[in-house]
């Protein structure tokens, strides 16, 4: 298992009181795997994918990712992992305003262990004319691609996309669907793909649902259709 | 790491005038500080040279007998002696010159400009009344009906500070009235050979109780004064610790707060990228890395800010100096490079503001990626606050604003941290000029005689007119301060003493001026060390009350009192005040002094302080309007995204102006209202040891027409600065909130 989590729990403090974002969440996900977590907004997805992601801490339970002890790691061991293990493609792209596209994805291949050509990751998501842009330049398809290029440049063991389709249009999301695809099967890389869209499951190996910071359902999905045929 | 550098120019040319304006900052900051510095270490070390290389006496001294053999005698104790002759001359318009013939071993004559003597009928003509005089080299003076061509200016080592006598308490130069000039001794031989001679002495290291003691079993001595007790040595040494102290701690302050402002406004630009770090961080970037990143841009400013304020420094250091030089009469040997204070002026920018900026990065990225990624600039401390206000309702605009405010308290807070730093250097200039007016109010106001007249001896008799009294100088116990004593007649009209509610003081009783109030801490009731100079006599004396006169450090006794104190005849005097000028013949005068030359006196004292002050002060305006447009550039830069999404609602400029810098002017008043008390105190502390041992003390005044008038510019400033934030917020972009919405 790449990923393996125990009873994980996330928690808020509001005002006086505490709130559960997350409850007693297990589950393991191999490697190689394609995965889609749905569920209505509010439901603790994001929180899932970030606590998996390490760049937030569950507050509960165990966290186990490419055998590293994520509950207990250190912020030096934490950073290393992130480095080394996760892409991230966030819903609102997160780009690096003063950065050309080229160099958005060059800083993630400056810290990376072993790097792909930034120009063929460049190429493979149609955005080589683009390469000298800045992001303001950039309509919101072309800035995601940029955002997947910047995860898979560093060629990671997993990709975590938060609603990567999220803020934007049908057409321009299958794109984007296409290439994780994509991703997945060249590079065996697995992904967690956050949505509240559930047609986007059909393209993917399995689905988790969450409602209300608890696993609702969790299936895998009997036959994987192309992300061309997805519609909604 | 390279990658990620390259936003550095990019940062910089989108934040160009933020950057400028920090950088500026810390030019002139640095700059008036070395400059400052320099010119003192320059001062005090060419003065140092100026005695070395000059041969300054140990001391002065009158033989009884003639020496048998001098240089047997000198030889024997490494001891340089040297005759000097001296005679007064009048030169015209009111100038009376003391002329020295040239010395060759002691006391040398320094040559400030032109060159040295070289025929009979060339002279030096002294720096300080060339200076008041605006004299010029070649010019001809007569000095005792003969010719002579100045060629050169020059300063006298035991006449550093060139007052006529050094028996008035009040000691006081007037340069237009008094100076020294140098010419050949056959010159002198012709000129005046029955001239007074006084003799000097110099000895290796300086001590002179061997010599003296020589001196005393060889010839026999009729007069000795040691260099430390020639106040024409000693207040030149006052005036330029004077200067300094006032020179060295103003611009240290203005290094270190501007520094500390700086530290602040780039504390807030790397918190305005919190989202770009936190997705940094996701990436996989270490907190390390990321804060030494952020550290890159205060690093280049403070650099460039104090390598071009050093640099900017070293080239008006020639003019700066050569200004100075004219006002302590010291010959400039020195034109070092301060690398102490260069060092420090190098330094403590980038010490400051790069550990300040490291500990705000450092907090601010140990948070999770994820929490910087989602929350904006407020924490939810400020949220409350913001929640809060909200209930109340009002317009949505006035809502903004108020929520723009609290959101930004600390932003506010940086406003006024500039306010006051810009309020405070303003009020300083104010300051300065109230404190100096009533100074000199309070100098010529309890005082409406036109002159005074000083006897040889004490007298009964008053065949002249005007109102008698006696005077004696005190030293105090340190023997630090030496002043006057006045023995009023109860009936004193021309010198009445006041207390602080304008009522007079009856003289009866032991009255002690503020400025020596001051000087010496004293309070009504507590008692006063003193000994008599003339007889080394100590006396204890409690004070009764304290008069509120700054420029003179006095004590104002009843004259019966002080005649029997000095022991002094009955009923005698030894002084005159006077309206009108008198007829007191010439041998029984010691010392005239009119007021108009007491007050020019007094304005040469004060005017070296003055002139540093008042470069600080031009300094403080500039450091003041670039202080405000930082910080209001930086409000703007930090509401960038309300002030895109705001425009693509319909928001007209004028709105978003009102809504976005409104709240400023509260914490621009609130931050002048502080500067106010902070600066009078400081400048107490300050002045108190400046002129400790100076004959007079500053009163520290601010006027409210000073304050009004340093708030209407200090607003004024901050009104420039809002213009020019204002043309930043039209220029905001509406794309911004709709394209990379949480960049
Ligand atoms: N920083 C936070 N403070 C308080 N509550 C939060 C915070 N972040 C998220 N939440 C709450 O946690 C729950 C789950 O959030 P999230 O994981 O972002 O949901 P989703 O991504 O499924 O829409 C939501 O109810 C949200 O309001
Ligand atoms: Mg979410």
């Amino acid at each position: 298992m790449l990923i393996e989590l125990g009873k994980v729990g996330r928690r808020y403090r509001m005002g006086q009181g505490e709130f559960w974002a997350l409850k007693d969440v297990t589950l393991g996900i191999p490697e190689g795997q394609l995965v889609t977590i749905l569920g209505p907004s509010g439901s603790g997805k994001s929180t899932l994918l970030n606590i998996m992601g390490g760049i937030d801490r569950a507050d509960a339970g165990t966290v186990r990712v490419a055998g590293v002890d994520l509950s207990h790691a250190s912020e030096r061991d934490l950073t290393q992992f992130r480095r080394d293990t996760v892409g991230f493609v966030f819903q609102f792209f997160n780009l690096i305003p003063n950065l050309t596209v080229r160099e958005n994805v060059e800083v993630t291949a400056d810290i990376a262990k072993k790097p792909l050509s930034i120009d063929e990751v460049l190429e493979a998501v149609a955005l080589s004319p683009m390469a000298g842009r800045f992001p303001s330049e950039l309509s919101g398809g072309e800035q995601q691609r940029v955002s997947l290029a910047r995860a898979v440049v560093k060629n990671p063991a997993l990709l975590l996309a938060d609603e990567p389709t999220g803020s934007l249009d049908f057409v321009t999301s299958r794109d984007i669907l296409r290439l994780l695809v994509q991703i997945n099967e060249t590079y065996h890389t697995t992904i967690v793909l956050v949505t509240h869209n559930a047609a986007i499951a059909d393209m993917t190996d399995r689905l988790i649902r969450l409602r209300s910071g608890e696993i609702e359902e969790d299936c895998l999905v009997g036959r994987r259709i192309k992300a061309e045929e997805v519609t909604w | 790491m390279n990658t990620l550098l390259k936003r550095l120019p990019r940062t910089i040319r989108s934040n160009q005038w933020l950057v400028y304006g920090c950088v500026a900052l810390v030019v002139m900051s640095c700059m008036l500080y070395v400059s400052i510095n320099a010119l003192l270490v320059d001062i005090s070390e060419s003065k140092t040279r100026f005695e070395r290389e000059s041969r300054i006496e140990s001391a002065t001294f009158l033989p009884r007998e003639p020496f048998a053999d001098l240089s047997t005698f000198e030889q024997d104790h490494g001891f340089a002696i040297e005759r000097r002759r001296e005679v007064d001359a009048a030169a015209g318009q009111g100038l009376a010159l003391r002329v020295f013939e040239h010395t060759a071993r002691v006391n040398i004559p320094a040559i400030t400009s032109g060159r040295d003597l070289q025929a009979d009928d060339e002279m030096l003509l002294g720096q300080t009344v060339a200076t008041a005089l605006k004299a010029r080299l070649g010019t001809t003076m007569t000095l005792l009906g003969r010719s002579f061509t100045v060629v050169g200016f020059a300063s006298v080592p035991d006449y550093m500070y060139p007052i006529r006598t050094t028996d008035d308490a009040g000691i006081m130069l007037d340069p237009k009235a008094f100076g020294i000039a140098v010419i050949t001794p056959s010159a002198m031989d012709a000129l005046a050979p029955e001239a007074l001679a006084t003799w000097h002495i110099r000895t290796v290291d300086g001590s002179t109780s061997t010599a003296k003691q020589e001196l005393t079993r060889t010839v026999g001595l009729t007069f000795w004064q040691d260099l430390t007790a020639n106040p024409r040595y000693t207040l030149a040494t006052a005036k330029l610790e004077g200067a300094a102290s006032v020179s060295t701690t103003m611009p240290l302050v203005i290094l270190l707060l501007t520094c500390l402002l700086l530290a602040a406004a780039q504390g807030r630009i790397v918190r305005m990228q919190r989202a770009q770090l936190g997705t940094l961080k996701a990436l996989g970037y270490s907190t390390w890395e990321l804060v030494v990143h952020e550290l890159a841009l205060p690093a280049i400013i403070a650099l460039a800010g104090s390598v071009l304020g050093i640099l900017m420094s070293i080239l008006t250091m020639r003019p700066l100096l050569d200004l100075m030089v004219s006002y302590f009469s010291i010959p400039l040997y020195v034109t070092t490079v301060p690398w102490p204070s260069i060092i420090f002026g190098l330094v403590a920018p980038v010490a400051l503001l790069v550990p300040a900026v490291a500990l705000v990065a450092t907090r601010l990225l140990s948070q999770t990626p994820v929490k910087l990624m989602q929350t904006t600039v407020a924490n939810n401390h400020v949220n409350l606050l913001e929640r809060s206000v909200h209930l109340r309702g009002g317009s949505f605009r006035k809502r903004f604003a108020t929520r723009t405010a609290i959101r930004g308290l600390t932003r506010l807070a940086l406003l006024m941290l500039g306010a006051m730093l810009a309020g405070y250097l303003l009020l300083f200039g104010g300051a300065m000029r109230d404190s100096m007016d009533s100074l000199i109010r309070s100098a010529f106001r309890d005082t409406t005689y036109n002159y005074t007249y000083v006897l040889t001896a004490p007298r009964v008799e008053n065949p002249w007119g005007g109102e008698s009294l006696t005077i004696a100088p005190f030293t105090t116990a340190d023997g630090r301060l030496t002043f006057q004593a006045m023995g009023l007649p109860a009936t004193s009209t021309l010198l009445v003493p006041r207390n602080t509610k304008g009522e007079a003081i009856p003289i009866d009783r032991v009255i002690i001026t503020r400025a020596l109030a001051d000087k010496l801490g004293l309070e009504v009731g507590e008692s006063l060390a003193v000994t008599q100079t003339a007889t080394a006599q100590d006396l204890t004396l409690t004070v009764d009350a304290v008069a509120e006169m700054y420029a003179t450090a006095a004590v104002i006794l009843p004259q019966s009192r002080l005649n029997s104190i000095i022991g002094a005849p009955a009923g005698s005097f030894n002084a005159l005040f006077s309206t009108a000028r008198l007829d007191v013949p010439s041998q029984d005068v010691v010392m005239t002094m009119s007021m108009a030359e007491s007050k020019a006196a007094f304005d040469s004292v004060i005017e070296p302080v003055w002139i540093v002050l008042g470069l600080i002060a031009v300094f403080a305006v500039f450091i003041a309007l670039m202080a405000l447009s930082v910080v209001t550039t930086l409000t703007v830069e930090e509401e960038r995204h309300s002030i895109s999404v705001l425009k693509v609602l319909g928001y007209h400029a004028d709105e978003l102006n009102a809504m976005v810098l409104g709240s400023g002017i509260i914490a621009v008043v609130a931050g002048f209202a502080i500067s106010v008390p902070l600066l009078l105190s400081s400048w107490r502390s300050l002045f108190a040891k400046t002129t400790s041992t100076m004959t007079f003390s500053l009163p520290i005044r601010l006027s409210p027409l000073s304050i009004l008038v340093c708030f209407v510019i200090m607003l004024a400033t901050y009104l420039v600065s809002l213009r020019a934030a204002r043309s930043k917020v039209q220029s905001v972009g509406m794309a911004v909130s709709l394209k990379a919405a949480r960049e």
